[in-house]
């Protein structure tokens, strides 16, 4: 245990070692922040200063501002790692109290650390009558009512890193989701109009967090690549995006409908105290306008197809040494930066001396790949002419042309001719002259002299209808074994299910021996038999012990499954009828033993059919 | 509204009966007891005939008159009857006659029958070796040579049979546990491993049959074309006795692909289905 209790100090002590040697390697840098920029008289805010990389040794000084005092709070640190990289960042928080309504800005810090003085950007804060801010609609994740609009809160914007492209260039457009303090849930990827633009796919989202006019925010940023097809000026976004917003459900009195009215309906919050719910919100950025220029027509080359970028070009052929009508590989492959799609690769016609077959062109990894077979049709031809491509650079406003080739070729007169062969076999491996039967001293072996059974040779086993019939008939055979196995085991196991199966069957010799009864006219064991019979039915049927059934319990079981009044009628003139016979020594004729014995029957019929 | 006057009563007569069993039941087991009988005695008619002419082929093979003796063979094999040895016999007469196309053929039909015949597999092996030019194949993982080794090992039947023993033995398995009560644990395992046993089985049974299907063997030497037109470009040759997977058919021609995967045209004539 000690031994145990010192491992885990060294280990603690090795890994704050470990943190701080890193904290200290990393970058430094200082910024300060507000949690809202507006707020009404008699709430508070919260300044923060950050410090990355380093800490300075006591917490900064505010300068002082005229209506705000500012009370220090206290330090915080946190220490991320992500990947094996760690960051430490050290936190002042104050707390701010205006003391008056107005627009107040709180100057630059400026703070000496590690031999470097540090400023951060001058924030301002709008105190506004309490008042006046409850009527205007206003959020805050603390509950509490203040002058920020949920549009600060949480919006989206659209960036690209000039105003002005070529038709065909790559511009990379970035997408941001601001978020301060709200939770969301299910963002999914932003949504803008895509006429006269080719699309790239979004790449890998990025998250940070950055202070915008004092406010710190987290940001979702998405890049992606836009191309446009044709010149003029252009309009990118509006943006929009769709995620899920997460709210405590009792904040509704927080959202006051005049502007939200399309996030929140007031149903909406009824119900639940104190749950979180979700409501699925659509943000939206403002249009980013761009200019689109057309190519210029200055020193175009003929072959220039649409590729606007920046590209390297690689042309090959192989093999470099055929005989007349075998196939040589041409292979070319472009990368670099750029609408790939809209790139048009050389490639040789058929005119030039060669036999030509359509290229195969794939993408993969960035790069384009053709690959063309061409054959030469002479053996006068030495080399396969050069290729070129042309693509317009935007950054030196210029065309340019690479050139690869051309590669020489040796082509032999076709003297094979005649003699076998096969392409794309090396002909080195293959035996020269097969050895013959006498060199090696071996030959087949002798043929089979008893034929043995002859059967038909389209007949395959699993096809045909014997053998799909056992199968079947096997199935049958296993279900239905199971199917037994098991009903026997709920007999076995399931009494109730047990006594409801074996219930007709003694009722049924029941009602045979009270029919004899009946015929012979005997009246006393004719009515024994009937109630044995329909006490041991009833008590069967309803699980329940022969001599607990009376009319009491059958009535309760009857009214639980649902039963027609008439046959709990039925039922108790029945036993009324064997009561008064067997016990009061009632006279009684034929007619009416007749009527009791059909009363059973209808009975027993009744709940075998109700009962089933 | 519904028109009642089309409602007409039938009188439902009562089946014949012959000694409490219904006539038409006794027709049919007679039918069925003929039809069994006929075709039991045609089949022993047929095949004492078979083995005449196997044997009269044997014979022309013995006083090495092979042209004779593939003559008589193929005339059992055009009956629609065989079996492996008679496919291993015409592989033998082929390769005497010095057709190994054809010769390759035949013992390739025959491996389906006798799969692990000895005297078969060395000739096959030995005409194998007498090809010009050795078969490319793919590269295969150690797993797809052990289960391809262990599919050529069986016939389609004998996969079939087994297939139907794994299905029997679940059965049996499961109804034993519940007999005598095994544990749980020894149920579900049993039948597990039956279970896995059959469709692994029933796996192999599936590729045999795809990799058998449409397998044909060159039996002259033929250019193979990029297209299916006479004068079209020689992709690449193939000599006899190589094996091709006919993907579709064009005419006279048929789209092949060799056993390394290179695909091409070639006219009907030069390959025959195994």
């Amino acid at each position: 245990m000690k031994f145990l209790r010192t491992l885990i100090f060294i280990f603690l002590v090795s890994f704050l070692h470990f943190v701080s040697v890193v904290s200290y390697a990393e970058d430094l840098s200082f910024e300060a922040s507000v949690n809202i920029n507006k707020v009404p008289l008699g709430e508070t805010v919260q300044l923060t200063l950050t410090f990355k990389g380093a800490k300075p040794d006591h917490p900064p000084e505010i300068p002082p501002v005229e209506g705000i005092e500012a009370r220090y709070l206290g330090p915080s640190t946190s220490i991320t790692i992500i990947n094996g990289q760690s960051s430490t960042r050290r936190s002042y928080i104050f707390t701010l109290f205006p003391q008056k309504t107005g627009k107040f800005r709180i100057h630059p810090i400026s703070v000496q650390l590690a031999g470097k003085t540090f400023v951060s950007q001058p924030i301002d804060i709008e105190v506004v009558d309490s008042h006046a801010s409850a009527l205007s609609p206003s959020v805050n994740d603390q509950g509490s009512s203040t002058g920020t609009s949920i549009k600060d809160r949480i919006f989206l914007t659209i960036e690209t890193p000039r105003k002005e492209f070529y038709e065909n260039e790559k511009i990379p457009l970035t997408i941001k989701l601001y978020i301060n303090g709200l939770a969301l849930q299910d963002v999914q990827y932003p949504q803008f109009s895509r006429e006269g633009l080719t699309v790239d796919d979004f790449s890998q989202t990025k998250q940070y967090e950055q202070v915008v006019g004092g406010i710190r925010y987290q940001v979702v940023e998405f890049t992606t690549n836009v191309y446009s097809t044709r010149t003029g000026d252009l309009k990118l976004g509006p943006a929009t995006l769709v995620c899920n917003f997460v709210f405590r459900n009792n904040d509704q009195r927080r959202f006051p409908s005049s502007d939200f009215d399309h996030f929140f309906d007031d149903d909406f919050f009824s119900g639940f105290l104190n749950s979180y719910q979700k409501r699925t919100i659509t943000l939206s950025s403002v249009d980013l306008p761009v200019k689109i220029l057309p190519l210029p027509q200055e020193g175009k080359p003929n072959n220039f197809s649409k590729a606007v970028g920046k590209f390297s070009f690689e042309a090959s052929a192989s093999p470099s040494e055929v005989a007349v009508g075998d196939p040589v590989t041409l292979k070319m492959s472009v990368q670099g930066e750029g609408n790939l799609q809209a790139v048009t690769l050389p490639f040789l016609k058929a005119e030039e001396g060669f036999k030509t077959y359509d290229p195969q062109i794939k993408e993969e990894n960035g790069t384009k790949i053709l690959e063309q077979v061409i054959i030469p049709k002479t053996d006068q031809t030495t080399e396969i002419p050069a290729l070129s491509f042309a693509y317009f650079d935007p950054e030196t406003k210029a065309y340019q042309t690479i050139v690869r080739g051309p590669f020489p070729l040796k082509v032999k007169k076709d003297e094979t001719k005649d003699e076998f062969k096969v392409v794309g076999f090396n002909q080195t491996k293959a035996p020269k002259s097969p050895p013959s039967v006498e060199e090696l001293g071996r030959d087949i072996l002798f043929i089979k002299e008893q034929p043995g059974k002859f059967s038909r040779l389209d007949t395959r086993l699993y096809r045909s209808p014997f053998f799909i019939l056992s199968w079947f008939l096997l199935s049958l055979v296993w279900v239905g074994l199971a199917v037994f196995c098991n009903w026997k085991k709920r007999i076995r196991t399931d009494m109730g299910y047990a006594r409801r199966l074996q219930a007709p069957k003694k009722a049924r010799r029941g009602m045979e021996a009270a029919q004899d009864f009946l015929k012979v006219d005997q009246p006393k064991e004719f009515y024994d038999t009937v109630y044995k019979t329909l006490q041991e039915y009833l008590g069967d049927k309803f699980h329940l012990p022969s001599a607990g059934v009376t009319l009491e319990t059958i009535g309760e079981e009857f009214r639980k499954c649902q039963m027609d009044k008439d046959i709990l009628e039925k039922v108790t003139a029945v036993f009324h009828q064997c009561d008064m016979v067997r016990y009061a020594s009632f006279k009684i004729n034929i007619g009416q033993m007749t009527e009791n014995f059909q009363q059973l029957r209808e009975i027993i019929d009744y709940l075998e059919r109700k009962l089933r | 509204m519904m028109n009642y006057d089309l409602i007409y009563n039938f009188e439902i007569l009562p089946p014949q009966k012959f000694c409490g069993v219904r006539m038409a039941h006794i027709m049919f087991f007679c039918m069925a007891f003929l039809f069994c009988f006929s075709s039991l005695a045609f089949a022993q008619v047929k095949e004492s005939d078979l083995t005449v002419q196997f044997q009269e082929a044997g014979i022309s093979y013995k006083v090495k008159d092979y042209k004779k003796a593939i003559q008589k063979y193929e005339g059992i094999v055009k009956t629609g009857w065989g079996n492996g040895a008679l496919f291993y016999n015409l592989g033998n007469s082929y390769f005497k006659d010095n057709q190994l196309g054809k010769a390759i053929l035949n013992y390739e039909r025959a491996r389906r029958l006798i799969p692990r015949d000895p005297d078969l597999n060395s000739n096959y092996r030995y005409a194998i070796s007498r090809m010009k030019t050795p078969e490319s194949f793919l590269p295969q993982s150690f797993l797809g040579r052990l289960m391809n080794h262990y599919t050529d090992f069986f016939t389609l039947n004998e996969l079939t049979s087994m297939m139907f023993f794994f299905f029997f033995l679940t059965g049996i398995y499961y109804f034993l546990g519940l007999f005598f009560r095994w544990p749980p644990k020894v149920q579900i395992c049993g039948i597990l491993l039956c279970c896995s046993l059959l469709f692994l089985h029933g796996f192999i049974l599936m590729d045999k049959i795809k990799r058998q299907k449409n397998l044909a063997v060159v039996l002259i030497n033929t250019s193979t074309k990029f297209e299916p037109i006479p004068g079209a470009t020689t992709h690449f040759e193939m000599p006899p006795g190589w094996k091709v997977k006919i993907l579709t058919k064009e005419g006279d021609w048929l789209k092949v692909k060799r056993l390394d995967g290179k695909v091409g045209w070639l006219k009907a004539s030069a390959v025959e289905r195994i």
